[in-house]
């Protein structure tokens, strides 16, 4: 039991650390260009580790405590989510309810930390920050709902382990399944700021919104938010691949291939062709996203009760 | 019999589509009215009692009321229009006399159909004919109201289609006509008998001119001219209520009676409502006779929504209101013809102008707003008399305020068209005086009728009554 | 195999209140005829053989390639192109066709009985409250339109609901359809481009008190 369950946190970790690389990689071969090494955005935490900060006299300590509760809760949703059929380290009855919700705390952590800066331009990122997270929060919630409704628990770890699928036909099943895991892989963008909600690498005032919140911060505090990032980014990669291989047969050594494939694959090609959302597009880009994902749970519902049209 | 009315009077407005000269169309429309009248002849020789049946066309009480009221206002309407165009080009009034002929056929069709989905057909052609009056004069605003009209009809008419539907899907039989869909509706499920009838009176309510699509009505009304309106706020009304009456006795056999008549009391002083509060607001007379129509049409659902003596007072009230609203818009078109406006600040002293026009007006307003001789009171006292009989206090409060409010909003503008001083110069022709008497035969029909109901009118409605 | 058609049918119904072009309209009136097509196809083989031929050439001639090319054809004539004319966010539209849905859903789940397909009941209400939004919400001539047909397409799609047993009301409904869409665009395409300014928002507020 042990030994899986610390398979499993390797595997997330490793899934974690690999992507960004990936998106770099994709990107830059899509552009014509070598890119930079597969590794470079661990050199760089690096870098930050070893630099000092400097903070303003306006803050307190919840600006010095923000990112340690952020990288907490970040790698704490992590620990729940299983790799293909491993078990997770954390699991109880209900834990996608807590997962959300840890995610949510880091998101709000962020945003109290960016008001308490007192400067404007933090503000306007928080509170978009917050209208984003908010709007995503359906689908995400929606997107789990469909994952209870077809395995009949609530758990993540119940979710791989042991075939617990309500009577439907293969087919239906699998195709609601290949929904739910695009409405995840969706997340996956809102959640870590990238190409068509946020663009990562700009930083003109208008048009930031991840960015804006950490823009203060520096040292071990930013090394903290990046990593706590691509944990994000990992716990909903890893849960769209294994909803995806959950149609068919799902193992560990293919769920952390397709976590990182698909992920880095997806988000490349998205972030090389297309060009950020207007900012007044975003909201409803969002509730688009949650509609969706309402949409796949009814028609989950409805295979579910065997409504038959003749 | 019904079926050859029909083919000749469709041929016969055909024909007129294609007539050489103002005679020719005045001898058609001799035509077209012979045929009308010999068919009202035919019917009351049976006794309205429902002979020659033809296979989606059963003529019987209601729609025969009906329709020999219809044939009276379409001749006066023709009348009307033959001098009110004069000053038209030929291909224009040849195609105005063809669409009142098609809409009178079109409105018959509907009296007269005994199936749901022949009555609804008809209500749709109905439209398109009506469209076509509505834009005669090419402006912009009549293409405006026009395409109002038929966008608004058309979305209703779908809506009611979706009752017709539901309804459909409660009668378990395959047919659609209105016996065995009485007989059938019984076991019916209510939830879809009472959504039905929701959807029905909505999407009808384009044609009854009742809340809440009351306002394609009087935009159409505002646009066509008047000797049309005269027939689009007759005919067509009545045919919306000819409609909506069968469904409402189809539902009054079922567990969804209650709830009906509730709807359709909200509905009535809704429409009151809506009525007594844009009488005040309106500047031009048309609008204001079309929103009175809107008042009296919601009078009528009020009657039906009573239930017992109140559907008597219904159907009563809505034959009477045709006479007297079809006089009250031939004036207008008298009124049109002299003063070339219609707005209600700036014209006046029509006492002086037009005498006859003018006193025509007065008493056509003295019987609208049910003055005892007027039959509409005979109608709205029943219907006040079922309200107090249940008890319902408050809604005896409120229909008596808003009367009140409609009585001086209505008063108010008749009394200063014919005393307040006129703002434009007048160009008066000659054929108006004759014009204002001929609107007096509505008039006089409806005084005589308040006085005196006739033992066969009484026991014409009493066999529409009951079930 | 009718489900998923029914699914993509709701796609496209929420896909409408989010697009900002008229072509879009256009084609996914076009892409919901396809759907009613194969719906019409598959869902009344009971019914005698002229019936069902005669329903679905109706469904294929009128729904899936008459309307969208007159409503393309509307377009390359008055030279509209977008839904709003400002650029703001469809966010409202969005809000308001997700509320209708979740109405139709409760309403279905409301007015339970064996008699009709839940599944066709609920998304012809979520389609004619979709189109009711539309032409309620949007200001624009163009916008009413594609509302009225998506209204038609709604009560079409009810109307196999309940058709299988009565398709008479089948053959109603598409006369509904044949004389309404195509006059009321005829009417469109001759007239009021030229007349009313179908690109000016306000164009319609003349006649009034």
């Amino acid at each position: 039991m042990m030994t899986t369950s610390l398979l499993n946190t390797l595997l997330a970790c490793g899934v974690a650390l690999a992507i960004p690389g990936l998106i770099n990689r994709v990107r830059a071969r899509l552009a014509g260009r070598k890119g930079i090494r597969f590794a470079q955005h661990l050199y760089d935490v690096r870098l930050l580790l070893r630099k000092g900060a400097v903070y303003s006299p306006t803050v307190s300590a919840l600006f010095r405590a923000a990112p340690a509760v952020y990288l907490g809760a970040a790698f704490t949703a992590l620990l729940f989510i299983p790799v293909g059929d491993l078990a997770p380290l954390l699991s109880f009855d209900g834990d996608l309810i807590c997962f959300a919700y840890l995610l949510a705390l880091g998101r709000f952590a962020l945003i109290l930390a960016a008001l308490d800066t007192g400067s404007s331009f933090e503000g306007m990122g928080a509170s978009r920050e917050a209208l984003y997270g908010a709007l995503a929060e359906p689908a995400l919630l929606f997107a789990g709902a469909t994952l209870a409704l077809v395995c009949g628990c609530t758990s993540f770890a119940d979710l791989t382990a042991g075939a617990l699928f309500v009577s439907m036909s293969g087919m239906h099943t699998a195709v609601v399944l290949l929904l739910t895991a695009y409405v995840l892989l969706k997340l996956v963008f809102v959640e870590s700021g990238r190409v068509p909600v946020d663009d990562p690498r700009t930083h003109l005032e208008l048009t930031m919104i991840h960015e804006v919140m950490c823009l203060d911060y520096c040292g071990i505090d930013l090394a903290m938010i990046k990593i706590a990032g691509w944990f994000k980014t990992a716990a909903l990669a890893l849960l769209a691949a294994d909803t995806a291989l959950m149609a068919f047969d799902c193992r560990w050594w293919t769920a952390a291939p397709l976590a990182v494939l698909l992920t880095g694959a997806a988000v490349g090609v998205v972030e090389s062709t297309r060009a950020r959302n207007k900012l007044v597009r975003n909201t409803t880009f969002l509730l688009t996203l949650a509609a969706l994902a309402a949409l796949v749970f009814f028609t989950g519902y409805l295979l579910q009760s065997d409504i038959e049209i003749r | 019999m019904l079926l050859a009315y029909f083919i000749l009077s469709v041929l016969i407005a055909l024909a007129t589509f294609r007539a050489g000269g103002r005679r020719t169309v005045a001898m058609l429309g001799t035509a077209f009215f012979a045929v009308q009248f010999a068919l009202a002849a035919a019917l009351f020789r049976c006794g309205f009692r429902g002979g020659a049946e033809a296979l989606f066309f059963t003529p019987d009480a209601l729609g025969s009321l009906f329709f020999v009221l219809l044939a009276a206002v379409s001749a006066l309407v023709f009348i009307h229009s033959r001098d009110y165009l004069a000053d038209c080009a030929i291909a224009d009034y040849r195609r105005y006399a063809a669409l009142q002929m098609l809409l009178t056929a079109a409105i018959t069709g509907a009296y007269f159909a005994n199936n749901v989905a022949v009555t609804w057909i008809f209500l749709e052609a109905t439209t398109l004919c009506a469209a076509g009056l509505v834009y005669f004069r090419h402006t912009e605003h009549s293409l405006e109201a026009a395409w109002k009209y038929v966008f608004v009809c058309s979305t209703g008419i779908a809506v009611a289609y979706l009752g017709i539907l539901l309804l459909g899907t409660a009668a378990t039989g395959g047919s659609l006509g209105y016996e065995a869909l009485a007989r059938e509706v019984t076991h019916g499920n209510p939830l879809y008998l009472k959504t039905a009838f929701v959807l029905i009176l909505c999407g009808y309510s384009c044609k009854l001119e009742i809340f809440p699509l009351h306002t394609v009505g009087v935009d159409a009304n505002f646009a066509a001219p008047a000797p049309a309106s005269a027939l689009i706020s007759t005919g067509l009304v009545n045919a919306g209520f000819v409609a909506v009456y069968r469904i409402y006795r189809i539902m009054m056999q079922t567990e969804a009676a209650p709830w009906v008549r509730s709807v359709l009391l909200l509905t009535g002083v809704a429409s009151l409502a809506v009525g007594a509060f844009f009488l005040r607001r309106t500047n031009n007379y048309k609008r204001f006779l079309s929103y009175s129509t809107v008042e009296n049409m919601g009078i009528a659902a009020i009657g039906l929504g009573i239930g017992g003596p109140g559907v008597w007072a219904a159907v009563f009230h809505t034959a009477c209101h045709t006479l007297v609203k079809s006089s009250l818009f031939l004036q207008t078109a008298v009124m049109h013809g002299i003063y070339d406006d219609y707005r209600i600040n700036r014209i006046g002293d029509y006492m002086r102008i037009n005498r006859i026009g003018a006193i025509g007006f007065l008493l056509g307003a003295v019987l609208l707003l049910a003055f005892p001789p007027s039959p509409l009171f005979v109608s709205e006292l029943m219907i006040l008399g079922g309200v107090l009989a249940d008890e319902r206090w408050w809604l005896a409060a409120l229909l008596l305020v808003l009367l009140c409010i409609v009585i001086y909003s209505f008063v108010s503008r008749i009394v200063r068209l014919c005393y307040q001083p006129n703002q434009d110069a007048v160009h008066r022709p000659a054929a108006s005086h004759r014009l204002a008497w001929t609107a007096l035969v509505p008039l006089g029909a409806a005084l005589v009728l308040g006085l005196w109901q006739p033992e066969a009118l009484r026991a014409l409605i009493e066999r529409i009554v009951t079930i | 195999m009718i489900l998923p058609l029914v699914i993509l049918y709701v796609v496209t119904l929420v896909y409408l209140s989010i697009t900002e072009r008229f072509r879009t309209y256009a084609s996914i009136i076009g892409l919901q005829g396809w759907i009613l097509f194969g719906v019409a196809l598959l869902r009344l083989h009971r019914i005698d053989l002229p019936e069902l031929l005669f329903i679905s050439v109706e469904t294929l001639l009128f729904k899936t390639l008459l309307v969208p090319a007159l409503l393309f054809a509307v377009i390359r004539r008055t030279h509209i192109h977008r839904v709003r004319t400002s650029g703001s966010s469809q966010f409202n539209a969005l809000l308001l066709s997700v509320g209708a849905a979740a109405a139709a859903i409760t309403l279905t789940a409301a007015m339970a009985d064996g008699n009709i397909d839940r599944v066709f009941f609920g998304v012809a209400l979520y389609a004619v409250l979709s189109g009711l939004i539309l032409i309620v919400v949007r200001s624009r001539i163009f916008s009413h339109m594609v509302g009225f047909l998506v209204i038609e397409n709604g009560v079409f799609l009810f109307s196999m609901a309940v058709g299988t047993e009565m398709p008479f009301l089948i053959n109603v409904a598409i006369l509904l359809d044949i004389m309404i869409s195509v006059l009321m665009l005829g009417i469109f395409f001759m007239r009021i481009g030229n007349k009313l300014h179908a690109d000016d928002a306000d164009s319609l507020t003349n006649v009034k008190d």
